[in-house]
């Protein structure tokens, strides 16, 4: 293999695959990255064999061939390198690879490449192609995977369950204490409704794998639902999918309530900012104090929260409220975690008590639904 | 100063509850079960009269009854078992602040120096007989580690004193594997290497050379063959953790029998936290293989729990990660730590 690259492009691609990179594994060479020529470009490839990256960059090939590489050592001493073209020949006999750039020669020890293991292509066994806009994808990953499970007691609940159905996908996570459910719509119709758990740090990198990425994104799924893959601009991503049934969500979300509370996004995430410093020593609490004024509006939300240790805060807002006065305690990382994504100058709290589940929507739009549970206060 | 440790075991005490509820049960080969009382159960407890004839807890029943097909069989009730060891533990603390309960049926005690510690164990086995009508055994010694030996010997209804500077002599015949820790693995490489069998032969091994083949439990193994240990009480009355543990009379290899313990300990830890008023956030499990290595595993909750469903279940979890089931396990525990008020604050949870 001999091929010239530039370092940008050689660098961004390998912090893309190194994602896919396993960081603990028997299988040593999985802490390596491929390269291989393919096609008039270098492709470097990284598998976890959870999931699988693949990227292309522009090159000169100049001969044909493969090799991996540590992923820690080449990515480390490509950064170090300048802004410049790299080339790279790799000696087949000893399995050693140079790279010269600029005033810098490097011989970095690979493994043969045919002890990559496959990074499977879906391309045979693909049930429907999905098409949708990068940046509709981008927001409902970031508007879904914030609440997905942390802790894997509950496999299915680490990841996100996508629905696709006709030209509407429908992304739904959960963690035992929240719950968001968002809804798209796609730039493709399909003709039968197809159901997956993605896992959600998959959809993660995803997101930031696609950068400002403008073209759409393909997504396939296999037949027999093991995997998925995102088909981005020169990056292509495999992940299994997790296997098990999501609960229903629906059942979940409430269908009444006593309170809707309309504020405004910015002044309430302000107001728990604030309240937060003084919760971190009471298990996060903040309470949410709703009052309705009269007719002429005047309602309003005091966020409250206290410590016995470090001491108190109020902060007041204005706040539309129809129904019932409530006082209502939130986790202020939960209410933080929702509100920075939610996208809307506007939303709305609608409750039905003080230990049943509260219910934030962007106002002006239905696409996106979180449900968030209480805290319980003690006496 | 001489100290005065009481080491007290109730005597076949699921069996003896059982019989003081029912006494058509008395002086019948009885055996307490949990699981399923038919086919796959393990035996919980056998009374003295089933004992005879080899039945021995976490033994199968289909064992059991093999050996003792005469057995009377009878379903395992904690919650009744827990209420008298309670009853007990209040008894005991009647006499002494200093008491700390090991499990269900088994405590340390300490009596200052100036009351006669042989007179408290003396009365202690006769209220418990008179007003809770269950019996013990007690052994009085200089530490816990002598104490717990001697009560070993003497079960049932036995009283043993072993007089300060007695101890060597007093553990001295018995064999090596009396002494809590000294597992199959560890007996073996005693007898391999020094040729011990008896508790004698281990307090002629040099102690440099145990230490040199052990570490840290070959110190305490010189230590103990010469009865001398110095761990204090622990009493909780600040209530930072409730736990409980079982040393198993054989060592247990079965994934079925280690659960149904498992179980059994779950649902007392939740009734003692529903007692305390307390909820817990972290679950603790504690396996001790036969070679001694210990290890704890603990799972943290995001909203704390009293609930026995709960616990069981993580308990089974963190056994099912952390058993290395090529091992045979030697004593099982569970614990709840990191406890809350039940009326504190904590997060709810959806309905999922």
């Amino acid at each position: 293999m001999k091929v010239s690259v530039s370092q940008e492009n050689l660098a961004r691609g390998i912090a893309i695959v190194s994602r896919a990179v396993a960081t603990r594994s028997t299988l040593p060479v999985l802490s390596h990255i491929l390269l291989a020529t393919e096609g008039g470009r270098l492709k470097l490839a990284a598998t976890n064999l959870e999931i699988g990256i693949t990227h292309w960059i522009p090159a000169q090939v100049k001969t044909e061939g493969a090799i991996t590489v540590p992923a820690r050592q080449i990515a480390d001493y490509v950064n170090a390198l300048p802004p410049d073209t790299v080339e790279m020949e790799l000696n087949s006999k000893t399995q050693t690879l140079h790279l010269k750039c600029a005033r810098y020669d490097a011989n970095i020890k690979g493994v043969d490449a045919s002890e990559f293991p496959i990074i499977p292509v879906i391309s045979d066994g693909v049930n429907q192609k999905i098409l949708i806009e990068s940046d509709a994808l981008k927001n409902i990953i970031a508007q879904t995977t914030f609440s997905a499970a942390q802790d894997d007691s509950r496999p299915v609940l680490t990841g996100v369950l996508a629905k696709f159905d006709k030209d509407t996908v429908t992304f739904a996570s959960a963690d035992g204490f929240r719950l968001s459910v968002r809804s798209a719509l796609l730039g493709s119709k399909l003709d039968a409704p197809i159901s997956v758990i993605i896992p959600a740090k998959t959809l993660t990198d995803v997101s930031r794998i696609m950068g400002d990425q403008d073209a759409p994104v393909e997504i396939a799924i296999t037949e027999n639902r093991s995997q998925v893959m995102f088909h981005l601009a020169n990056t292509d991503l495999v992940s299994q999918l997790i296997d098990g049934n999501f609960p229903d969500f629906n059942q979940i979300i409430p269908k009444t309530r006593t309170t809707r509370t309309v504020m405004n996004t910015n002044e309430l995430q302000n107001a728990v900012k604030a309240a937060s410093v003084f919760a971190r020593e009471s298990s996060n609490t903040v309470r949410l104090n709703i009052s309705s004024g009269n007719d002429m509006g005047g309602g309003r939300v005091v966020i409250t929260a206290q410590s016995a240790e470090t001491g108190d805060n109020v902060g007041e807002i204005d706040a539309t409220v129809e129904g019932d006065p409530i006082e209502i305690a939130f986790n202020a990382r939960f209410l933080a975690d929702v509100l920075v994504v939610l996208n809307s100058p506007q939303m709305a709290l609608e409750t039905l008590g003080a230990a049943s589940p509260g219910v934030i929507k962007p106002v002006g739009r239905d696409d996106f639904t979180h449900v968030i549970m209480p805290m319980h206060i003690g006496k | 100063m001489t100290r005065q440790i009481l080491h007290l075991d109730l005597d076949a005490f699921y069996a003896t509850v059982e019989m003081l509820l029912n006494p058509a049960l008395r002086g019948k080969p009885l055996i307490v079960a949990m699981g399923d009382v038919n086919t796959r159960g393990v035996v919980a407890t056998a009374s003295y009269e089933a004992r005879k004839f080899g039945v021995h807890s976490a033994m199968g029943l289909r064992e059991a009854k093999r050996l003792c097909p005469q057995a009377i069989i009878v379903p395992a009730r904690h919650a009744i078992y827990s209420e008298h060891s309670q009853r007990v533990m209040n008894l005991l603390r009647e006499m002494t602040p200093l008491v700390e309960q090991v499990s269900i049926d088994e405590a340390y005690l300490e009596i200052e120096a100036a009351r006669d510690g042989v007179a408290a164990a003396r009365e202690i086995q006769h209220r418990i007989h008179d007003e809770l009508k269950l019996s013990c055994t007690i052994a009085v010694a200089s530490n816990k580690l002598v104490s717990k030996i001697a009560c070993n010997t003497v079960k049932p209804r036995g009283l043993l004193v072993i007089p300060h500077g007695d101890e060597e002599k007093f553990l001295a015949p018995l064999p090596v594997g009396k002494i809590p820790g000294a597992g199959n693995v560890t007996r073996a490489k005693l007898k391999a290497k020094w040729n011990v069998e008896t508790i004698a032969d281990l307090a002629r091994v040099n102690a440099d050379e145990l230490r040199a083949q052990f570490g840290k439990h070959g110190a305490y193994l010189a230590d103990a063959a010469r009865g001398v240990d110095d761990s204090p009480i622990v009493t909780d009355r600040a209530t930072k953790s409730i736990s409980q543990e079982n040393t198993f009379d054989r060592d247990v290899r079965t994934r079925d029998v280690l659960e149904k313990f498992l179980d059994e300990m779950g649902a007392g830890v939740a009734r003692e936290l529903a007692n305390e008023e307390l909820k817990a956030r972290t679950i603790v499990l504690k396996l001790r293989y036969e070679d001694f290595t210990t290890i704890t595993r603990q799972v943290t909750l995001r909203a704390p729990t009293a609930d026995e469903t709960i616990i069981r279940k993580h308990a089974r979890e963190l056994l099912r990660q952390h058993w290395d089931s090529q091992r045979a396990v030697r004593l099982l525990g569970v614990g709840a730590h990191n406890l809350v008020e039940r009326d504190a604050t904590w997060q709810l949870e959806l309905a999922l």
